[in-house]
């Protein structure tokens, strides 16, 4: 089976999933263009998390289809398919008793990297990361903004074509934050198409090309900040005003 | 808000939060009432099982004369609070090669055989004696067996054995035939008051007996030097070197006197001379069970991924979800290696138990129960649902099985109830240490039929741990 929208890295069709009979995504349907940056914006338990897991195949009950670059995906069945995928998840998923290296050489190995290759990898992360120079050291010597960049940089060794962040800057420092921005700019200029979860309006607004705003397991507005702005009626409003009159101003946590 | 009311409520958000931690709730409340149970199970076990304040100890009997009186000494051995004889009554008898080689292999320090044509009180030159095959290093057992054996011999003997054994001991302390003749008198005396109080308490037991004849006067006045040499002592013969360190050895000596015993030390050759028997049941003991703590520590390191966030990583990757799994079991096997190699070069140089006398046979054993152990890790690692479940119930299970399993006494000198003692003899500790114990004291290699049982047993707890291991995983880490 092939995607209708050949020109898309990633098409999601009709996704559901159910924690013990509550939909937690109820039938959301978006796509990826090669290169974009994409955001999935809302509250807590909106369902951005499941969202990332099912693409990640991480979760494996959900219903619907998925397409990479027109083909079917299913990577929770097929591990093949997730060579494509590189999650960075919002814990920070390194081991602090390793170095750096010794961290992208784990991750690298395990997507099959290895030899001339994986060094290669290892050395354009750390330069990515701006980890060159403490290499070496064992991360749990590492500041919480190095670490950071380090579990960025271990979702990317193997230079996946479709990145996923899970809200990656819960309780990041603004200097750190700032340099994770920059990081994904300049991979998303490599030609590394992005899917991003978060809740901070600005984020989405800084960074993405489009947005889709999930509210209670279902996308309910997606495009450019400029065009969800136009679209709700609040032409010269920011994010976060469209966001609210979207979803609602009472508390959303389920 | 003083200082009190902020200590309550603080007390009362943990006492909340414990007491909807089931885990918790079951490793305060429910394993310590376990732990209780077992091993005060063990303890009166050790010490005799709550009737004698001494321990067991086990001796094979095979009665080849099978008369009314060898039964009835049989009966008398089996009354006895020290002793825990086998085969049961019920059981196929043994004969005398088995238990020959049931001592060989360490299955049993002691077996006695009671040949044809024995009589207990008969302590003539050419009567046939009492046989006794028993491991010389296992001296506690020993002991405890020259007693209970003493005590029922002499009972069964009616007071015969006590005078026969006192004219010898008189006159290996230099009396003459003559002197010994004249102390006689007030001999049969006390021997007819022993005689009264032995069947006194037999009327006490009401247990059925067959009558026994007076005390043999012709027994009495038999030469002193013939009936010297007629008995042997298991006290006084091998372990001759040993009397002088042991302050019951002379009383051993003295007892054994008057049970008329040929003693059959049975010893692997290869046995190292400055090799003891506690050495031997301590580096055991201790490598089975801090092999188990270690490995199970390792596989602790799934759960602690799982908390950090790293399992989630590892599992978004292009890999198989059970090569986790693997990969945990594999980092444990080596680090068991590497842990039990240690500790036996350190073992070897702090109490020269020849360990690397059979390279193969030590390398098999290991690898069975780093397997067998690292399966049970990554079963607890598995199964528990966070690192503080899975540590609390680890210590309690490795503990039960290490007590169980004989890591720290002796099992042989246990009377464990009949559940415990299934239990125990199905226990992966068990068969560990029958292996380990098998080389280490018994010298045994793998072609013994023992060791091979011993090896099987371990790769089959391993196989149904770590299937369960894998079921578990797959339960708890493999679904959405």
């Amino acid at each position: 089976m092939t995607s209708m929208s050949d020109k898309a890295l990633l098409e999601v069709r009709s996704l559901a999933y159910d924690y013990n009979g509550k939909l937690a995504v109820d039938h959301i349907n978006f796509s990826i263009q090669p290169g974009e940056f994409f955001g999935l914006l809302g509250p807590n338990g909106a369902g951005k998390s499941t969202t990332i897991a099912c693409v990640s195949g991480l979760l494996s009950r959900f219903r619907g289809e998925m397409f990479f670059s027109g083909k079917s995906f299913s990577p929770a069945k097929n591990l093949s398919d997730r060579q494509h995928i590189g999650i960075v998840p919002q814990d920070l998923a390194i081991y602090e008793h390793l170095t750096a290296r010794e961290n992208l050489q784990t991750f690298g190995g395990l997507f099959g990297l290895s030899g001339k290759k994986l060094q290669q990898a290892i050395d354009r992360q750390l330069e990515i990361a701006g980890l060159t120079d403490r290499a070496k050291d064992l991360v749990k010597t590492y500041s919480g903004g190095m670490k950071r960049r380090l579990n960025l940089a271990c979702g990317l060794i193997h230079q996946p074509q479709l990145v996923l962040l899970d809200e990656p800057t819960v309780g990041v420092d603004p200097q750190s934050r700032n340099h994770l921005f920059e990081s994904l700019k300049q991979i998303q200029a490599e030609g590394t198409t992005i899917l991003y979860t978060t809740h901070y309006m600005e984020e989405a607004e800084r960074l993405c090309d489009r947005i889709g705003i999930m509210h209670g397991g279902k996308i309910i507005a997606i495009g450019s900040a400029k065009q969800l702005a136009i679209e709700s009626g609040l032409p010269n409003s920011n994010l976060e005003e469209v966001f609210l009159k979207l979803t609602g101003r009472s508390l959303q946590d389920s | 808000m003083n200082t009190l009311r902020c200590a309550w409520l603080l007390a009362k958000k943990d006492l909340r939060c414990y007491f909807r931690d089931r885990g918790a709730m079951a490793v305060g409340f429910l394993v310590p009432i376990a732990l209780v149970t077992v091993f005060g199970w063990i303890m009166t076990a050790i010490s005799g099982g709550g009737g004698g304040g001494m321990p067991q100890a086990t001796l094979y009997v095979v009665d080849e004369a099978a008369t009314d009186e060898t039964r009835a000494f049989v009966e008398r051995l089996r009354k006895s609070n020290m002793l825990k004889i086998e085969p049961k009554p019920t059981a196929k008898p043994l004969t005398r090669a088995d238990v020959e080689k049931k001592v060989a292999d360490g299955d049993t320090s002691h077996a006695l055989v009671i040949p044809s044509g024995f009589a207990i009180s008969n302590t003539a030159a050419d009567a046939p004696k009492l046989v006794m095959f028993r491991d010389p290093g296992r001296k506690m057992e020993q002991q405890i067996i020259q007693i209970g054996l003493f005590q029922s011999a002499l009972a069964e003997s009616n007071g015969t054995l006590w005078w026969n054994g006192l004219r010898k001991s008189l006159v290996e302390a230099g009396l003459t035939n003559e002197e010994v003749a004249q102390i006689q008198v007030p001999a049969n005396s006390m021997t007819d008051l022993i005689g009264q109080f032995l069947d006194t308490e037999k009327d006490k037991q009401t247990e059925p007996s067959d009558p026994k004849p007076t005390p043999d006067s012709d027994a009495a006045t038999k030469s002193p030097a013939t009936s010297a040499e007629s008995s042997n002592s298991t006290a006084s013969k091998s372990d001759t070197d040993n009397e002088n360190e042991d302050p019951m050895a002379g009383m051993m000596s003295f007892m054994l006197n008057m049970v008329p015993l040929d003693d059959k030390p049975i010893e692997p050759p290869s046995r190292p001379r400055r090799v003891t028997y506690q050495a031997a049941q301590s580096v055991a003991g201790m490598t089975v069970m801090s092999l188990l703590f270690a490995l199970t520590g390792c596989a602790s390191v799934l759960l602690a991924e799982r908390e950090k966030g790293t399992l989630r990583r590892l599992f978004a990757m292009s890999i198989p979800r059970e090569s986790v799994l693997f990969g945990k079991l594999l980092f444990a096997v080596i680090i068991g290696i590497i842990q039990v190699s240690i500790l036996f070069v350190y073992g070897e140089l702090m109490f020269k138990v020849g360990l690397f006398r059979d390279p193969l046979t030590l390398s098999v054993l290991v690898l069975s129960w780093v397997a067998a152990a690292s399966s049970f890790g990554m079963l607890i690692a598995s199964a528990a649902r966070s690192s503080t479940q899975g540590d609390g119930l680890a210590q309690v299970v490795i503990l039960v099985m290490a007590a169980l399993g004989g890591c720290w006494f002796p099992l042989q000198m246990m009377k464990l109830p009949v559940i415990l003692d299934i239990a125990s003899k199905s226990m992966m500790t068990y068969w560990a240490m029958s292996g380990f114990q098998g080389m280490l004291w018994n010298q045994l290699d793998l072609t013994n039929s023992k060791m091979q049982i011993a090896l099987a047993w371990q790769w089959g707890w391993a196989l149904v741990l770590m299937s369960l291991a894998i079921y578990f995983f797959r339960r708890n880490y493999c679904r959405d």
